[in-house]
């Protein structure tokens, strides 16, 4: 909390439109980003609408960025976060006027195929836990949060957030690899 | 302040972060090494690592240079758009009344068909997602 943000500079120097700033943070963070919202959406096209519009913000926002309200890599993940639930929920709105069953975000079959078969496992299993679990274990173990600015991203205590975190990667277990410690392979 | 780090809550932590170290609380991570120097902290963190290494089979391509360059290419519209200028606020201040009359009535319409924005500049909202636990 009291430790200075590493990004801060860099959004002062955007925010005076420093191009050479602007193109260090979307080399800083766009991987970042896309990798989350990626990871939310199962939808390449869709994860990178959210990355181009998160960096909007980012230009709207720098000259005003106040980095004593928040770190910007947190923010910037709690804009993300957002955007990816908007479009979560809209997508489950249109699919409960056509497959009433569906409740969870489900990867779309296309997508599956083009990731590895391992990978497409754990996305799967990943995309079955509620909503909360699942982005804990986004921010923490795939966006490297730490788990103060995991739980701030999601609005919730530390302890929550490991509670959280505990109870996705005990069903994540249980999912994906054995108790002999051996891989599941279906 | 400094609890003495059980093996109780070395498992929470390695059951919550991983086995990776380097995810856990920074005030944890002297004490957790010496834990982790154990046979019971060693095992305990086997486990966890070895779920962690399956999580890492699901990877993500890597942004391309055309997304990246879009990306950027939108910072030069859009950087300082919020940003006042002291000196137009006068300018600004007679151009916002004669819009405000204008605006109120199309912007009713606009509003009620618009999605509604999930984060304003410098700040969070989380309302959306209050009442999703579990």
């Amino acid at each position: 909390m009291s430790a200075p943000d590493p990004d801060a500079e860099l959004v002062r120097r955007i925010g005076r439109g420093d191009p050479a700033a602007t193109r260090l943070l979307v080399a800083a963070k766009l991987p970042r980003i896309l990798g989350l919202a990626t990871r939310m959406l199962h939808d390449r096209a869709a994860a990178e609408d959210v990355a181009q519009e998160a960096f909007a913000r980012v230009w709207r926002s720098a000259a005003t960025w106040q980095s004593d309200r928040a770190r910007f890599d947190t923010w910037l993940h709690t804009v993300v976060l957002n955007l990816c639930r908007d479009r979560l929920r809209r997508r489950r709105e249109q699919t409960s006027d056509t497959l009433p069953e569906v409740v969870d975000p489900a990867p779309d079959a296309e997508c599956l195929m083009l990731e590895a078969e391992r990978g497409s496992q754990v996305a799967a299993a990943i995309a079955q836990l509620p909503d909360r679990q699942r982005e804990a274990i986004l921010l923490v173990h795939y966006q490297d949060l730490s788990g103060a600015e995991a739980a701030r991203a999601l609005d919730v205590s530390i302890e929550a957030l490991e509670s959280l975190l505990a109870r996705g990667r005990r069903t994540l277990r249980t999912r994906l690899v054995s108790p002999q410690g051996t891989t599941t392979d279906d | 302040m400094t609890d003495p780090l059980t093996l109780d809550r070395f498992r929470d932590l390695a059951d919550a972060y991983g086995g990776v170290m380097a995810r856990w609380p920074i005030a944890d991570h002297a004490a957790a090494q010496r834990l982790a120097a154990t046979p019971e902290g060693s095992a305990i963190l086997d486990a966890a690592m070895f779920l962690d290494e399956r999580l890492d089979d699901w990877a993500v391509a890597a942004p391309s240079r055309a997304l990246a360059d879009r990306v950027t290419a939108r910072a030069g519209a859009g950087v300082g758009a919020r940003a006042s200028r002291p000196g137009r606020r006068w300018w600004w201040s007679g151009i916002g009344l004669a819009a405000t009359f204008a605006g109120a009535v199309a912007g009713a319409a606009v509003v009620a068909a618009t999605p509604p924005v999930d984060m304003v500049a410098g700040t969070t909202s989380f309302g959306d997602v209050a009442g999703m636990d579990n």
